[in-house]
């Protein structure tokens, strides 16, 4: 299984992107990944079919770059494999 | 003693009548609805020293699992080395979950919004379930208005969650016809499951 998810460096940050990204594609919110260190617990998550919408939609957001991270997820196994996407 | 596994998806029904063999029940029956779980049933059965007779055809099937005295007293496999799949996350059945609001503890809204739908993200990936999860005042608004919420919902129903709503509630917030995931009830029933659970949750 794969999938995708944005981690923020601050709680503030993830809650108003996701109010953005919530009006154009189809995102949920799970807790950070263990295996991945951010500074916020919040993240977002979505398919690989949402990817090309959260992309443009991430676009128009003003965000610095240096407040979210992309990771692209895979789950094999029972085990949880992020790399880190763009 | 007749068991309603029809609508289960393996590896449930096979879950349901270990049950009642761990409960050392000597007889009972359990209906299903496909060929899979007769079979499962059947594996089952032999292993743990049973009996078993089936009847019907096609979706509809009765089990009847007949044993005897020594039928505990043989070395028998344990479930997850007979089926595999059943190595997963059931509840543990000695706990519930009160939702009495529709995000976690007080504060910002917005925040605890997103921390509900982060607490039954984890809850349905996680190991301890809780037999039953009770929704009363604005809770009613999570299996009625929450999408994420409901998909989550969705899943621990599956693995064999109660989830109860409150009736009285739904009605107050116009919501009874919206109701996604659980069944509707009343405060005899929610009564009844907390003090029946050895522990309480609430969020």
């Amino acid at each position: 299984m794969t999938y995708f998810v944005i981690t923020f460096a601050n709680t503030h940050s993830a809650i108003t992107t996701q109010s953005h990204l919530e009006t154009c594609a189809n995102i949920s919110i799970m807790p950070t990944l263990r295996e991945i260190s951010a500074g916020c617990g919040i993240s977002i998550r979505f398919s690989p079919e949402e990817l090309k919408p959260v992309m443009a939609c991430l676009e128009s957001w003003s965000l610095a770059p240096e407040m979210f991270q992309i990771y692209e997820i895979t789950e094999k196994d029972g085990k949880i494999f992020p790399s880190p996407f763009k | 003693m007749t068991i309603d596994a029809r609508g289960k998806n393996c590896p449930i029904p096979v879950i349901m009548a270990n049950k009642e063999i761990e409960r050392h029940v000597l007889s009972f029956t359990i209906l299903v609805d496909n060929a899979i779980a007769v079979e499962n049933l059947k594996k089952l059965a032999q292993n743990k020293g049973y009996g078993v007779e089936i009847n019907g055809v096609d979706s509809d099937y009765s089990v009847d699992f007949i044993g005897n005295e020594s039928s505990f007293q043989g070395n028998t496999s344990a479930l997850s080395d007979l089926f595999p799949e059943t190595n997963i996350a059931t509840p543990t059945d000695d706990w519930v979950l009160f939702m009495g609001k529709d995000i976690i503890g007080a504060g910002d809204p917005v925040l605890g919004g997103n921390l509900i739908k982060m607490y039954f993200y984890t809850l349905s990936q996680g190991t301890s379930l809780p037999k039953a999860i009770l929704f009363m005042n604005a809770g009613v608004k999570l299996p009625t208005t929450n999408d994420q919420v409901i998909e989550h919902l969705k899943v621990l129903a599956e693995k064999g969650c109660e989830i109860l709503v409150c009736g009285a509630c739904l009605d107050f917030y116009q919501l009874t016809d919206q109701l996604q995931v659980g069944t509707i009830s009343n405060m005899y029933d929610i009564t009844e499951k907390i003090n029946g659970a050895s522990k309480v949750v609430t969020l």
